[in-house]
């Protein structure tokens, strides 16, 4: 539905090089990458607010590159909303059908029904900026799904958010999705990627660096930047457990234990924090220190005890292994 | 404290204000039928009219010109931007009279804008227009630094959101980045309109004659005396605080409710 062919662009100092990927009818494709790499400027293209330097955008097959923003039938919804702040909430909802021309009479019909399925018909009167956070991410969304758009573009939309109204948000969005909407979001949140999106889409420093089933990549990441990226909080010499090559596991996937047992690493608890109701130890195997997380049950370490270290061979992810 | 300390100082330069407002008032109104004599000379009344025509043209000018280009520099990052910026800023870094010379000598018969002009019948020596142009050369800066301001503050994403809602970037300029800085563009209209009727060096070098204001008053000052050109300086001040009054009351309405971000 959506082809990127070696797209490039330079923005001031910022660069996207050599960018390729493709997007289906309706998939949830998620965008991940820190901070900076270049995750807004692949929606602002798909979207039309740049045009690359090179490469070329196809949409449905079409060139993009006659075609302006306005006519592309693009819905985006940014992470601070971008509300109209000098309109009424029906205002901004009915905003791109004024410019489709639709009839006023429809216009408020239609207004009112998204409205209503999205649990604000009763803030049509009201200004933005008396919104909660949740309300004013409904109606951006409202005011995107008005035009009916073909894709819709998140721009981290959840961000702001507590953890309650985020969660009825992404299953908004997991309901849009169901629907038959082909769905790009950006974001740096694991937990959403993992619950959201059908493929994930890595990039840093400009470069699209892994694309795949969101499965795929959270199990075989294949930089070792982008597994600390998604959690892999341990990446050391697979020697150490009789692999060859960077091997990278996550710190809840390791066990210890107070007594000997085969195929164990002997090791020593350097330190043990508390993080809500995980504690996060940390333990030196002589050559690597190893992060990990356990729950309250999983008994007690004390800093500079002996402990036994136990990875699951099920556990470990080659760096870089298709 | 502190606070006591910021209303003992910022109470001097409003003290200043107020006691030479108070002096003129007083001076002139212990003499009132001389006033009204000089109040309802036809000249003066006139000459009043005149400078603020004059400045509403220059205004009217600016607010076509001078919104696009504060559209532009609010919205560019590029080293041209800057160095436009730069220039725009330049009427209010030199000495009026420099501003007149520099206008007398792009506007006189000869010079490069004026030569062409006068040939197809636009005379700016002793003109209406050279006043206007005039003005619009001082006040060009006070117009388009307050409106790219409020330009900036408008969010590009909201015109981006826009767009993709199927605004072209002409209608996104019309329904969303105009309304967000009708606050901006009446201040910088009213400042603007100010700065013009005030200004005397610029435009006596290429306008002496017909006379604005200023020129009057310094006319009077030097023909007939402190009494005379204090009478027709009042007579301003009671008609620019009504005009300018009623201005910033109607610009604080119109602005409020469109511009927070």
């Amino acid at each position: 539905m959506i082809e990127f062919e070696d797209v490039s662009l330079s923005l001031g100092e910022f660069s996207l090089k050599n960018c390729s990927l493709s997007i289906e009818e309706g998939e949830f494709l998620v965008i991940m990458g820190p901070s900076g790499a270049g995750k807004t400027i692949i929606l602002e293209l798909i979207a039309g607010l740049h045009d690359p330097d090179t490469g070329v955008i196809r949409i449905n097959g079409a060139d993009m590159r006659k075609i302006p923003t306005e006519k592309r039938g693009i819905g985006i919804v940014y992470q601070d909303y971008a509300l109209f702040p000098h309109m009424s909430v029906e205002e901004n909802i009915s905003y791109g059908m004024k410019r489709k021309h639709t009839p006023r009479e429809e216009q408020k019909r239609r207004s009112l029904e998204l409205a209503d399925s999205f649990g604000i018909g009763h803030l049509l009167n009201r200004r933005p900026l008396t919104l909660s956070g949740g309300e004013a991410q409904r109606v951006a969304l409202c005011r995107a799904l008005a035009v009916k758009p073909s894709i819709l573009l998140l721009d981290e939309p959840y961000a702001a958010l507590d953890n309650e109204t985020r969660r009825d948000c992404v299953a908004d969005m997991k309901k849009l999705h169901k629907g038959g909407l082909t769905i790009v979001q950006v974001t740096h949140s694991l937990d959403e990627a993992k619950s959201l999106g059908t493929r994930i889409v890595l990039v840093r420093d400009g470069r699209v660096v892994q694309t795949g089933p969101s499965e795929e990549v959270f199990m075989h990441p294949k930089e070792e930047v982008t597994a600390r990226f998604l959690g892999f909080e341990n990446i050391f010499n697979g020697k150490e457990v009789g692999l060859d090559g960077r091997v990278c596991v996550r710190s809840e996937d390791i066990i210890l234990h107070t007594e000997a047992s085969e195929k164990c690493l002997l090791g020593t608890v350097l330190s043990v924090e508390t993080n809500g109701a995980l504690r996060i130890c940390h333990v030196d195997i002589g050559t690597v220190i190893l992060t990990v997380t356990m729950g309250k049950r999983d008994g007690d370490y004390l800093e500079g005890s002996k402990v036994w270290v136990d990875i699951p061979k099920n556990t470990i992810r080659m760096i870089g292994a298709e | 404290m502190f606070l006591f300390c910021c209303a003992l100082l910022g109470a001097l330069p409003v003290g200043l204000i107020l006691l030479a407002l108070l002096n003129i008032t007083l001076g002139q109104l212990s003499d009132p039928e001389f006033l009204w004599l000089v109040a309802t000379e036809s000249e003066v009344i006139s000459t009043i009219i005149l400078t603020f025509f004059a400045g509403l043209c220059a205004v009217v000018i600016l607010m076509i010109v001078g919104t696009p280009l504060a559209y532009l520099l609010a919205r560019s990052t590029t080293r041209t931007s800057k160095l436009i910026g730069t220039i725009i800023d330049l009427p209010v870094m030199l000495p009026h009279t420099i501003a007149g010379i520099l206008v007398y000598l792009l506007f006189m018969p000869n010079g490069w804008l004026g030569a062409p002009l006068s040939a197809v019948g636009i005379a700016f020596q002793d003109a209406f227009f050279g006043i206007v142009v005039a003005m619009l050369f001082v006040a060009t800066p006070f117009y388009v630094n307050t409106v790219q301001e409020g330009f900036v503050n408008v969010p590009v994403h909201l015109e981006n959101a826009a767009r993709t809602l199927g605004a072209s970037q002409f209608t996104v300029f019309r329904t969303i980045t105009l309304p967000m800085t009708l606050r901006h563009i009446s201040s910088g209209t009213v400042l603007a309109w100010g700065r013009s009727i005030s200004e005397f060096s610029a435009v006596i070098m290429i306008a002496y004659y017909p006379m604005v204001i200023s020129t009057l008053i310094y006319n009077r000052f030097m023909t007939g005396g402190l009494k005379e050109s204090s009478a027709v300086a009042f007579t301003m001040i009671v008609a620019c605080l009504l005009i300018f009054g009623a201005l910033r009351f109607i610009s604080g309405r119109i602005g409020g409710k469109y511009d927070r971000v």
